[in-house]
């Protein structure tokens, strides 16, 4: 049982890990770009801003998986 | 309030010797947003009014004074009085002297500054020819005898050097704050040798040229700086004096000429014949009585006003138009884009929906109560943010509500049963004693009351067991997404008619219908055939084959990873609780438990922990709240495009 706890532990971290990292490539371009548009014209930050968050989704779906993994653990 | 300020498009033609009045009378509407007209071989673009280019060049005076003196633009409210020919002569008059004033003044400045520091830089030489003991009547080049004067970084070098090159030299050395100035005397003859040995040694030489201009020494340099100081002291004085004196002045003329010039230059978006003018534009339908009962009035009914509806193909300026509680959340709209004029304005759906999704993230008592004062606090120091820190004070509000319905009091769920009944005998609000399990073993804490535990509670679906908020969150999105596909269904109706309204909209409904019906019956909750539910699905897909086409069955999926994607509602507040607790329960609580130094150790954590948490869990649920909306939300119904309706009239700074 302890071993199906570290493995159902381990699953969790590997489903928010890997989803964080998605998300930090994802939005590292994203951001870059936004910057660059920013540089041009200030008023894009607002857009900007919204459009760096949008991978931001990949990362809470990671949280959402980790957490019912968890559950399963009970 | 669902829809932007009805407009009406209005065409003005009228003789040209109304032109002025016209223009004038349009200003003090600020109602109309011209359209610009598009010089054509049939019609030309107006001429600007004659006295545009005097104003220009006292306009350009008086902003040049303003900026040298550096004051600052107010706005100042209140109408210009007419001016008359003689007024704007005078005007011209004035403003030149005070122009021609302040430059004189500024380059009496520049020029004093420019000659105390060459008088420094002297003074600075002169200094150092004292610290050698030298005069500067001696530091004349003889025919027999040439010097040196400059910094070495070591003497004993430098002899070493100049000893193989002349024994007939004389060598006089001082310290200044970190450099060793030397002073070398020596045979002309040698002249070319001994520089040669003091280069190879490092000398730096300093080029005492110029002093003799001041035998006197330092003493009359120094009454010559103290005269140019006080020279510059005396302009900067004058130049405070005509700040002081004529501010009002200048502020008042720049805004009345800045209108004026507004004005003048208003011919060249009109079209014009050699004795017509026409403007076209817009003017919203409440004014439009109004406008035109004026304009007659003023040219005595020889003025054509047409005025009709908007035509579809137009691009019609929007102005959106809300009660003032709601006004704060069309900064959001902005952010997006302003709507077309045919379609809902979502700013009203913002401002329900917004402090929701918001309050349900950050969803803490404790922690909306600190944001609620700063945001309040901001509102004094940022009178620019105004909007969007109303929105904010809106959202903390309701997550202060939210905040009771969890349970939560600084990531707080529960406290120890001693301070429950403390706070029960001292402050009269007694809570429910419960038993927890924590960490395996069960211990008794005095629990906050609450509807639902964020971190705890659980449901059953489809047997599985899964947060509660985590579902809320999703089916929140599904209530939302819905609300989104039927008002893109309300605007296709008007735009293109039911057929395509349904196709485009509902049939995204009806494979939603079709996947609940799948789920349903798969589960076995209802006894209806798995077929009845693949039947409407496909129905679904059939019919946003033809609303959409083939993009729109590629985009299929992403209705319901849309749908889920609402479940960071509940996944942002999650990891602001998981780091609240944190900070509670792993690093505050166990230190303050040691007691002494570590109590305070433990306030700092604590203070610190939640002060971060807050800064997160204002940026998070903001952006994610935004997100929702403009990825999610909008997607389904909403356009945009639209182009701001900046009337032609006195600009308003009071937004």
């Amino acid at each position: 049982m302890a071993a199906d706890v570290g493995l159902i532990a381990i699953g969790a971290g590997l489903a928010i890990g890997l989803s964080a990292i998605a998300t930090a490539i994802a939005e590292k371009a994203i951001g870059t770009a936004a910057i660059g548009a920013m540089a041009e014209k200030e008023q894009l930050f607002g857009k900007g801003l919204i459009l760096t968050v949008i991978p931001e989704t990949i990362v809470i779906f990671g949280l959402v998986v980790a957490i019912l993994i968890i559950g399963l653990a009970g | 309030m669902l829809y932007t300020e009805r407009m009406s498009h209005v065409m003005i033609v009228a003789p040209k010797h109304y032109q002025e009045k016209v223009i004038d009378r349009l200003y003090e509407l600020g109602a109309c947003h011209i359209e610009d007209h598009q010089k054509s071989d049939q019609l030309d673009i107006g001429k600007p009014l004659e006295k545009g280019e005097k104003l220009a060049e006292i306009l350009v005076k008086i902003r040049a004074i303003i900026s040298y003196l550096g004051i600052e633009t107010a706005v100042s409210n209140g109408k210009a009085k007419e001016l008359t020919e003689k007024d704007y002569y005078e005007l011209g008059k004035k403003s030149k002297e005070l122009y021609l004033d302040v430059v004189k003044q500024l380059d009496a400045i520049k020029q004093s500054d420019q000659q105390i520091q060459e008088l420094a830089e002297k003074a600075k030489l002169l200094d150092i020819v004292t610290r050698l003991h030298l005069k500067v009547e001696t530091l004349k080049e003889t025919r027999a005898l040439a010097h040196a004067v400059g910094t070495v970084d070591s003497i004993e070098r430098l002899r070493g050097r100049l000893d193989t090159v002349t024994k007939r030299y004389e060598l006089s050395s001082a310290k200044d704050d970190k450099r060793n100035l030397v002073a070398i005397f020596f045979e002309q003859g040698k002249k070319d040798a001994v520089m040669q040995a003091l280069h190879e040694a490092g000398f730096a030489e300093i080029n005492l040229a110029g002093l003799e201009l001041f035998p006197q020494g330092a003493e009359k340099l120094q009454r010559k700086i103290a005269g140019l100081r006080q020279e510059r002291h005396a302009a900067e004085q004058r130049l405070q004096r005509i700040r002081q004196e004529h501010e009002s002045f200048l502020l008042r003329n720049e805004r009345m000429l800045a209108e004026e010039s507004k004005k003048a230059e208003a011919p060249l978006r009109f079209a014009a014949t050699g004795r017509s003018f026409m403007v076209k534009g817009w003017i919203p339908k409440r004014q439009l009585g109004h406008a035109i009962g004026e304009l007659n009035r003023i040219t005595g009914g020889k003025i054509h006003i047409e005025a009709e509806e908007p035509k579809p193909k137009e691009s019609v300026p929007i102005k959106l138009k809300h009660p003032a509680l709601m006004q704060p959340f069309e900064f959001l709209t902005r952010l997006y884009e302003l709507p077309n004029y045919k379609e809902i304005d979502p700013t009203v759906l913002m401002f329900f929906t917004f402090p929701l999704f918001f309050g349900i993230m950050l969803g803490d008592v404790g922690y909306g109560l600190v944001t609620l004062l700063l945001f309040l606090g901001l509102k004094r120091k940022i009178p620019e943010g105004k909007a969007l820190l109303n929105i904010l004070i809106f959202a903390s509000i309701v997550s202060i509500g939210f905040g009771f319905a969890f349970g939560e009091y600084f990531g707080f769920e529960h406290v120890a049963p001693e301070t429950g009944e403390k706070l029960c005998s001292n402050a009269g609000i007694c809570l429910h004693e419960e038993e927890i399990e924590h960490h395996g073993e069960t211990i008794t804490v005095a629990t906050f009351p609450r509807l639902l535990s964020r971190a705890e509670s659980r449901m059953d679906v489809f047997g599985y067991d899964v947060l509660s908020i985590l579902v809320i969150g999703a089916v929140i999105g599904f209530i939302h997404l819905n609300l989104g596909l039927l008002l893109g269904f309300w605007n296709a109706l008007h735009h293109h008619g039911f057929m395509h309204a349904f196709l485009e909209k509902i049939s995204w409904m009806i494979l939603e219908a079709g996947v609940i019906l799948i789920a349903v019956s798969a589960q076995g909750v209802f006894p209806i055939s798995i077929w009845a539910g693949t039947i409407v699905l496909l129905a679904g897909v059939i019919g946003i084959y033809f609303g959409d086409g083939i993009p729109g069955l590629v985009e299929m999926p992403a209705i319901f990873s849309n749908m889920l994607s609402y479940m960071r509602l509940g996944a942002v507040g999650l990891a602001s609780v998981g780091l609240a607790t944190v900070v509670n329960e792993n690093l505050a609580m166990p230190m303050m438990e040691r007691g002494g130094i570590f109590i305070i150790l433990g306030a700092l954590i604590f203070l610190f922990g939640h002060a971060i948490n807050i800064g997160l869990g204002v940026l998070g649920p903001f952006l994610h709240a935004v997100r929702l909306h403009y990825v999610e939300f909008f997607t389904k119904f909403y356009q945009g495009g639209g182009i701001e309706y900046t009337p032609f009239g006195r600009e308003h700074n009071d937004a």
